[in-house]
């Protein structure tokens, strides 16, 4: 009787031990696309948690296939996607945390690089954002440098420092124009750095507002810079440094937070947040960039977007307007709308879609 | 016996202090008669010292509310009965004291198992999940049942320990030596005299150290311990306690550790393994405890404890794929703390009985962190230091009117501050203050067959910090109990509970968030509790079982959630959470003889906790970090003075994300250990191997933990 009892709870022990680990759900596989004619997107994913994806939406089949970059590499893409940028038959992916910058095959998305970027050996830099030039890749790092990356050795050449956590990066001008947010310091930097990418120096510092981010440039020479400010008290504002003049002007859009621009367009995501902290008036801005006036206080004449706002980009060639946006828990979805405001097509990309970036046929 | 003994002995002392004195005037024994001489003035000014304490206290008594005074009044003119009813009242009855489902790790238990702190105690317990960041030096937080971390209430030796920042409390950083028991509550204790704060959380985790030494004949008792284990761990500690005299005890506990805890990881990524070491996760801590009990007689006592802390360790950082800097991290805890607790309780009569504590306490925690990132900081340390003070006074009052009733009447009075600083972003806004009234009623039906329970309890919260308000909390919340007892003779008992708490928004919730609600509501839950418990008769049979089976219903109201938005974050009141499950406890033992033992341990507990915020793109979802299964198991057999035993602690798969995706699963885990255990007289040799199938796993996502590891630990008993 006892020994029963005995040989009873010893195989219940051991049942349990061996019987519960094998009813984890399994993921499926999905199958692998060609790459044609479409847009990577990609998802920061959230910091700490190694989610950073990129989606492939085929523009052709209206299919969006998620975790491209797992797909084609057999492995994840790292931790925190910052920037995505296609230049030449290469395509450019700044992943911040796990401080690399991984250059793929734009046709194929595998990865015929992994460049670590570091401060010293051992050191991460945490790169940020980047802009390409004369056949050199520039990446802003918070470490306070910009590193030079040369697009034929897929190697950093050459570093400089510019200032706290530099941030947005554009070229106008023959200089490269670099917003220096400071965010991590106790008081956050103002600054705009100009540099000379010949000679690799610092030619000159602008003031802009406080905490600048996003950094673009049209192509006339014009600099357009996002200050975030403190997010309670400094309100975000939109500051044009002038092609020619070089002098700062403010320009009258409340609340903006994602800039991109087209030709003469500058458009200007624009949001404020309810008494429950949820993004409200939504409307997308288009600004003459020469002349600073608004000539259209919201294009978006489609579906409206669910939940926050987070990139915005233009496709250069059919002028399609791409928004993603985040609950930052799930999954976001990408609004595609035409030039003109109207709804052409949705998709569902990852967490957190912060770039994207287009793509055409061979 | 025992008292006789000590009269003999010390009748032979004076015999002898007589003979050395007449007999013998050589500078040695002069020097004896000195510290005698010392040694009684000692006590003189110690027992003196303990009356003016007592005479105190009840000034305090006053102080602390009126309607004690009065109670103690009436005490005087009250008969006192013999004192020993009390005792033989309280073994009859079973079912008082299984209302509320508790488990309970005595130090017995805790040699059987594979643990070196507190935290893995815990994860023994049935309904307890410990999040855990893994190695000596990583966090480790106790939740109960699907409700967070938050609602967890830790107490020491009777004492809530309080952390008004993150209102959490690390249980690793409390060593599993010396510890006389680990009990876990659901709701609350059974017994309700109990401070106020006991009552005011959904669970509470109580952790009783070891005042005395084992053997009270010895005049003074030591125990010391060396532990070495794998990844350059060695911990030491030194228990000492002495009866100065028949009243009054000390005793002095150390407890010193290093590790360096870089142990070997692995990860999968994708389709590739990648085979890391752990950096940047060493710890060196020491905790020196005094304590001093002071016994004016059986059942009215002092105790003062005195307790230092101090910690350096590493916050190892996540695994980071895709780069070489995998785990990189420089981000260091350094803690020193100080707390000093007083307690007074008095039993003697069977009417009436009363205890007051008081504690106070400083915690200074440094946070560094080296990083390229802070650019403009010198030497890129960020450098962040939080001073937190509590200062703590309790008064519980007991009434037993008749054998069947027992009333409890509790206030508490708790004062918290906080003050942050910061050389780089602002962490903490301000310098918060908070001050907590708690009074609770309680009150107790007991019979052979039936217990019924119910309490009140009244909280008020203010919270005060430059310019910033809150308003302030009043709030009355009820909890009820019974537990039944159908058939006569045997030991069976239908039990279910009810309780309705909330926890309060931290310092960080309210004061850390660029934007929170001005109007930051508590967060509620409601538990409902539905068991069974049995046992068998141990008196007649050298086998015994204990079973329990409990289902349960728990809710979550007005979640505190911390809503990222892009380069700032809010706090708000949004989220509710449903959570239903069933924990089964059993314990089997079974002695072959007077030598040879086998104890048979198995949990198991089942949580479905869901998301169900209504309009959420997560609603439906099971909360992160809980399993749907897990279980523990434990098998220890005893021979002579042999001891070997088996341990297994399972955990399903669980999600670390709110929302139940592939990428956010964490894979099944059992982690099994052995040890064996050898005592020659007064000493003992236990090895372990912990995760002898060198299971890679993660509590935590991206925070490996420990591989195959040994330990090797040597007690001596003196």
């Amino acid at each position: 009787m006892k020994t029963k009892n005995l040989l009873l709870a010893g195989l219940l022990m051991t049942g349990m031990a061996l019987s519960f680990t094998s009813c984890d759900p399994k993921k499926e596989q999905p199958a692998t696309p060609v790459i044609t004619t479409g847009t990577y997107v990609l998802n920061s994913g959230s910091f700490g948690k190694n989610n950073a994806s990129m989606t492939y939406y085929d523009l052709a089949t209206g299919v969006a296939t998620a975790d491209i970059f797992n797909l084609k590499n057999s492995k994840g893409l790292g931790d925190t996607g910052q920037d995505a940028l296609i230049y030449g038959s290469k395509l450019y992916v700044v992943v911040n945390n796990s401080s690399t910058l991984q250059v793929m095959d734009k046709h194929t998305a595998t990865v015929s690089k992994s460049i670590v970027m570091e401060t010293s050996p051992g050191v991460p830099s945490y790169p940020r954002f980047m802009t390409a030039y004369n056949g050199k890749i520039y990446v802003t790092q918070w470490d306070g440098t910009v590193a030079c990356v040369d697009t034929t050795s897929l190697s950093v050449i050459k570093t400089l420092k510019v200032g706290p956590n530099p941030e947005g990066i554009a070229v106008a001008n023959s200089k490269l124009y670099v917003a220096i947010s400071g965010g991590l310091n106790k008081v956050k930097d103002s600054t705009v750095a100009v540099i000379n990418p010949t000679s690799f120096t610092v030619d000159k510092t602008i003031v802009v507002g406080l905490n600048p981010q996003g950094l673009i440039a049209d192509a006339l020479g014009n600099v357009f810079v996002v200050a975030m400010g403190d997010y309670v008290k400094v309100m975000p504002s939109i500051l044009k440094i002038d092609g020619t003049s070089g002098s700062t002007t403010k320009i009258s859009v409340t609340n903006p937070r994602n800039i991109a621009v087209d030709g003469n367009n500058l458009y200007v995501m624009t949001f404020g947040y309810d008494a429950n902290f949820q993004a409200v008036n939504k409307k997308l801005v288009i600004v003459n960039s020469q002349t600073s006036a608004i000539t259209n206080s919201n294009v978006l004449t489609g579906d409206s977007i669910l939940k926050t706002p987070y990139s915005l980009d233009i496709n250069p060639i059919t002028k399609d307007i791409y928004i993603g946006e985040t609950d930052y828990v799930t999954s976001g979805k990408m609004y595609c709308y035409d030039k003109l405001g109207a709804s052409k097509f949705k998709f569902s990309a990852g967490l957190n879609p912060i770039k994207t970036v287009f793509v055409t046929n061979k | 016996m025992l008292i006789k003994f000590q009269k003999l002995s010390r009748k032979k002392l004076r015999n002898i202090r007589k003979n050395q004195s007449s007999f013998c005037p050589c500078f040695l024994c002069f020097r004896k008669l000195f510290e005698r001489f010392i040694h009684r003035q000692i006590v003189i000014v110690v027992q003196k010292f303990y009356s003016y304490l007592r005479h105190l206290l009840l000034l305090f008594v006053g102080f602390m509310s009126m309607h004690v005074m009065a109670y103690d009044l009436a005490l005087d003119s009250m008969n006192h009965k013999e004192l020993n009813e009390v005792e033989v009242r309280a073994k009859t009855l079973t079912t008082a004291n299984t209302s509320l489902p508790s488990q309970k790790i005595t130090s017995l238990d805790i040699a059987k198992l594979n643990v070196d702190n507190v935290a893995d105690i815990a994860k023994h317990f049935a309904g307890v999940t410990v999040k855990d960041y893994g190695g000596a030096g990583g966090q480790k937080t106790v939740s109960f049942r699907g409700l967070n971390a938050l609602h967890t209430g830790v107490s020491y030796d009777g004492v809530m320990m309080s952390d008004s920042q993150s209102g959490m409390i690390d249980l690793g950083k409390i060593s599993s030596e010396n510890i006389s028991e680990v009990s876990a509550y659901n709701g609350q204790p059974n017994s309700i005299f109990q401070p106020a704060r006991m009552f005011a959380y959904s669970g509470v985790i109580a952790i009783c150290t070891q005042l005395t030494g084992y053997d009270s004949l010895h005049t003074i008792y030591a125990r010391a311990t060396a532990k070495a284990g794998s990844f350059g761990m060695y911990n030491g500690n030194l228990f000492l306690s002495k009866h100065i005299s028949k009243k009054l005890i000390i005793s002095l506990n150390t407890n010193g550790l290093t590790a360096q805890n870089n142990y070997p990881f692995s990860y999968t990524d994708g389709q590739f393994t990648e085979k890391r070491i752990r950096t940047n996760s060493d710890i060196k801590s020491i905790r020196n405890e005094i304590n001093s009990s002071y016994h004016f007689d059986k059942f009215e006592l002092v105790n003062i404890k005195l307790n230092q802390f101090y910690s350096n360790r590493g916050l190892p950082g996540a695994i980071i794929i895709g780069s070489p800097f995998a785990g990189f991290s420089n981000e260091r805890f350094l803690e020193n703390e100080l707390f000093g607790q007083l307690h007074y309780e008095n039993k003697k009569s069977c009417y009436v009985q009363y205890q007051f504590s008081a504690k106070l306490s400083d915690n200074q925690l440094k946070y560094t962190d080296q990083n390229v990132k802070y650019f403009s900081i010198p030497d890129h340390i960020l450098t962040n230091f939080y001073h937190q003070n509590e200062y703590y006074l309790t008064g519980t009052l007991q009434l037993c009117p008749t054998d069947h009733l027992i009333a409890s009447l509790a206030s508490d009075w708790n004062y918290n501050t906080l003050n942050a600083t910061s050389n780089g972003i602002n962490t903490v806004i301000g310098s918060p203050e908070r001050t907590s009234f708690y009074e609770n009623i309680a009150l107790k039906y007991t019979s052979q067959s039936l217990t019924l329970g119910a309490n009140l309890l009244y909280t008020k919260i203010a919270n005060k910090n430059q310019g910033i308000s809150q308003p302030d909390l009043d709030k009355i919340t009820p909890g009820a109990t019974i537990s039944f007892k159908p058939i006569q003779d045997k030991e069976l008992v239908i039990r279910a509970f009810y309780k309705n708490i909330f926890r309060v928004p931290t310092f960080s919730e309210i004061y850390y968030h660029e934007m929170f609600s001005s109007d930051l509501q508590p967060e509620k839950t409601n538990q409902y509790n539905l068991g069974v418990v049995y046992e068998t008769d141990k008196k007649h049979t050298n086998t015994s079982i204990r079973v329990s089976v409990d289902v349960y219903y728990n809710n979550i109201k007005d979640k505190i959630t911390i809503e990222p938005h892009g380069g700032f974050s809010s706090v708000r009141n949004i989220g509710e959470v449903e959570i239903k499950g069933l924990d089964v406890t059993s314990l089997f033992s079974h002695s072959f003889s007077k030598e040879k033992q086998l104890n048979i341990q198995l949990n198991y507990t089942f949580q479905q906790a869901k998301n169900v915020t209504q309009g959420d793109a997560t609603y439906g979802d099971q909360i992160p970090y809980t399993p749907f299964h897990s279980g523990t198991a434990t098998v220890d057999y005893n021979y002579k003075n042999v001891q070997c035993g088996y341990s297994a602690i399972y955990s399903g798969y669980r999600y670390n994300g709110q929302n139940s995706d592939y990428r956010n699963l964490l894979p099944s885990f059992v982690d099994q250990s052995v040890f064996v255990k050898y005592t020659y007289k007064m000493l003992a040799l236990k090895c372990e191997v912990n995760n002898i199938f060198d299971v890679q796993y993660q509590i935590v996502q991206y925070y490996p933990m420990p591989g195959r590891n040994v330990k090797a630990i040597l007690t001596v008993n003196l």
